[in-house]
C-alpha cells in the first residue's frame, strides 16, 4: 500500500510541475488513525500530503460536482472557462464519474483522473472490510489517465445476499424494519450530502412549492424523505455506500438502496458501468419491458 | 389538518356507524384513461365513487412522488393508469412510465406495503367498462387491505 501511495504522490507532483491541473482532490490523513479526509490539494509542495490506503472511504466525486455545479453554464449555453482538476478515483468512484459524465454534470476534459486500485476500506469501527467493498463489481476504475500500480479485489461474484434475506422475511416483518431504522433518521441530510448522485440544485425535501414534506421530523416526513431520495437513485447508485457511512445515526440505508441495484438488474438487466454510451435506467424503455405488475380487470388472478 | 381523520369514521352521525370506505387518488392520463373514464361516465356505467381522479397529460408525466405523496396525506390507494403500450399520445411516454412504475412497485413491496395499494392499468379511451371494473377491482382490493396508516 505505501508503494501505491508512493506512486500517487509522484504523480500529483509531476502533475503539478508541469501545470497539468489546478488543484487536485484526494484523501489526506485524519484526526483519528484509521481514518482519512478528502483533501484539497493547490500546489506540488503540498503532495506530500496526500495517502491512498484503506481508510480512504469517501466518494470523492462529491466534491467535484459541488465544485462544477457552482460554476453553471451561461445563459448562451457556453461555459466558463474551467480550471483542470486532478482526481483520485476508486473503482466505485469511477462509477459515480462515468454517471455523471452521461448525466452532464462534469466535463471529462477538465479533469486528470488518477485510477487507484482498491482492496476494499476497513470500517474503522468495526476493522473488516465494508459490505460494499465485499459485493464490489468494479474494483480497478477503469477510464483513467493514470492508473497506479497495485492489488485490488477480485469483482466480487456472490452479490446482494443480504437484499435476498430480507427479501424472504413477511412484508409486517420488512415494514417493522423500515419503520425502526428511519425511527433513527434526525433529517441531517447527511446521506444526501455524501452522495455524488444527489446534486439536485434544490432537493425535492427542500422544496416549499410544491412542498413534499413538511420540516418537523414525523416518521411520516421522514418516510416520504428516505423513499424520494432513495428512489432517486433508481438505476443510478453505485453502492458506494457514502450514504451508510456518512449517517451519524446509523440508519441502515444500504438494505433500501441497494435493492434498486439489484432490481434494476434483475427486471431489466441493466447494470451501471463506466460506459459512456449506455443509457440511463430510467431515461430509456424497452418495448418487450415486462407487463406483470399491471392490474388488468378482464383478467383477475 | 384533516389529515389523521381522513379513514376514521368520526364523522359518521351518532348512533349510527358508518361503514368504512376508502379513498383512491387515480392519475389519469388525458388522452385515454380520463378518456375511458369520462365513456364510462357517459354509458352511465355504475362503478364506486371512491375514486378522486386527478388528470395528469400522460402517465408518464406522473412522478413517484405524488404518488408518495397522496399515500402520506391519506389515500388508502393510489391508481396510475395510461394508454395501452404502444398507443401514447407522446409516442413513448407510457413506456418510460411502466419502466418507472415497475421499479416502484417492486421498491414498495420490498419495503412492506401492499402491493394492492399502489396499483398501475392501461385504459384506452374506448374502454369505458374497463375502467368502471377497474375501479371495481381496486376498491375491492383496497377496502380488503383495510385503511392506509403506514405512511401517514
Amino acid at each position: 500500500m505505501p508503494d501505491a501511495q508512493k506512486q500517487l504522490r509522484e504523480i500529483a507532483k509531476k502533475l503539478f510541475d508541469e501545470n497539468r491541473i489546478t488543484f487536485l482532490i484526494g484523501y489526506e490523513q485524519g484526526t483519528l488513525p484509521d481514518r482519512s479526509r478528502p483533501c484539497f490539494i493547490s500546489g506540488a509542495d503540498e503532495v506530500e500530503k496526500l495517502i491512498w490506503n484503506s481508510t480512504c472511504s469517501n466518494n470523492l466525486m462529491v466534491y467535484l460536482v459541488d465544485y462544477l455545479k457552482k460554476k453553471p453554464a451561461r445563459r448562451d449555453g457556453t461555459h466558463p472557462k474551467l480550471p483542470n482538476i486532478g482526481i483520485v478515483t476508486k473503482g466505485c468512484d469511477a462509477l459515480s464519474l462515468a454517471l455523471l459524465i452521461k448525466e452532464h454534470q462534469v466535463s471529462r476534459e477538465n479533469l486528470v483522473v488518477i485510477g487507484v486500485p482498491c482492496m476494499g476500506i476497513v470500517d474503522p469501527d468495526t476493522k473488516t472490510v465494508m459490505t460494499s467493498c465485499l459485493e464490489c463489481s468494479n474494483p480497478v476504475p477503469h477510464d483513467t489517465d493514470f492508473l497506479i500500480n497495485g492489488e485490488s479485489r477480485q469483482p466480487a461474484t456472490e452479490r446482494f445476499t443480504d437484499i435476498e434475506e430480507f427479501e424472504a422475511k413477511s412484508p409486517e416483518e420488512r415494514w417493522a424494519y423500515f419503520k425502526e431504522q428511519l425511527s433513527k433518521c434526525i433529517k441531517c441530510h447527511a446521506c444526501r450530502e455524501a452522495c455524488p448522485n444527489c446534486y439536485c440544485v434544490e432537493c425535492f425535501a427542500d422544496e416549499t412549492d410544491p412542498k413534499w414534506l413538511g420540516a418537523e421530523n414525523t416518521l411520516s416526513n421522514v418516510m416520504m424523505y428516505h423513499i424520494g431520495r432513495m428512489f432517486h437513485q433508481a438505476g443510478r447508485c453505485v453502492g458506494c455506500d457514502a450514504c451508510v457511512r456518512a449517517c451519524p445515526m446509523n440508519v441502515d440505508l444500504r438494505i433500501f438502496t441497494h435493492k434498486l441495484v439489484k432490481d434494476a438488474k434483475e427486471l431489466f438487466d441493466y447494470e451501471l458501468t463506466e460506459s459512456l454510451e449506455e443509457k440511463s435506467l430510467l431515461c430509456t424503455f424497452d418495448k418487450n419491458d415486462s407487463d406483470n405488475f399491471i392490474t388488468d380487470p378482464d383478467n383477475v388472478k | 389538518m384533516t389529515k389523521k381523520k381522513t379513514s376514521s369514521t368520526t364523522n359518521a352521525p351518532a348512533g349510527r356507524k358508518k361503514e368504512w370506505e376508502p379513498r383512491i387518488v387515480a392519475f389519469l392520463c388525458n388522452w385515454c384513461s380520463y378518456a375511458g373514464a369520462d365513456l364510462a361516465g357517459i354509458s352511465r356505467l355504475q362503478y364506486p365513487p371512491n375514486v378522486r381522479i386527478v388528470r395528469v397529460p400522460c402517465s408518464g408525466r406522473v412522478n413517484p412522488l405524488y404518488i408518495l405523496k397522496a399515500l402520506m396525506e391519506g389515500a388508502d390507494g393510489v391508481l396510475v393508469s395510461g394508454c395501452h403500450p404502444g398507443d401514447c399520445h407522446y409516442i413513448s411516454g407510457n413506456y418510460v412510465a411502466r419502466r418507472k412504475f415497475s421499479m416502484l412497485n417492486n421498491y414498495m413491496e420490498y419495503l412492506g406495503m401492499e402491493p394492492e395499494r399502489t396499483q398501475f392499468s392501461w385504459v384506452s379511451a374506448a374502454e369505458g367498462p374497463r375502467f368502471a371494473e377497474l375501479i371495481k377491482k381496486i376498491t375491492k382490493d383496497v377496502k380488503k387491505i383495510g385503511p392506509n396508516t403506514k405512511l401517514l
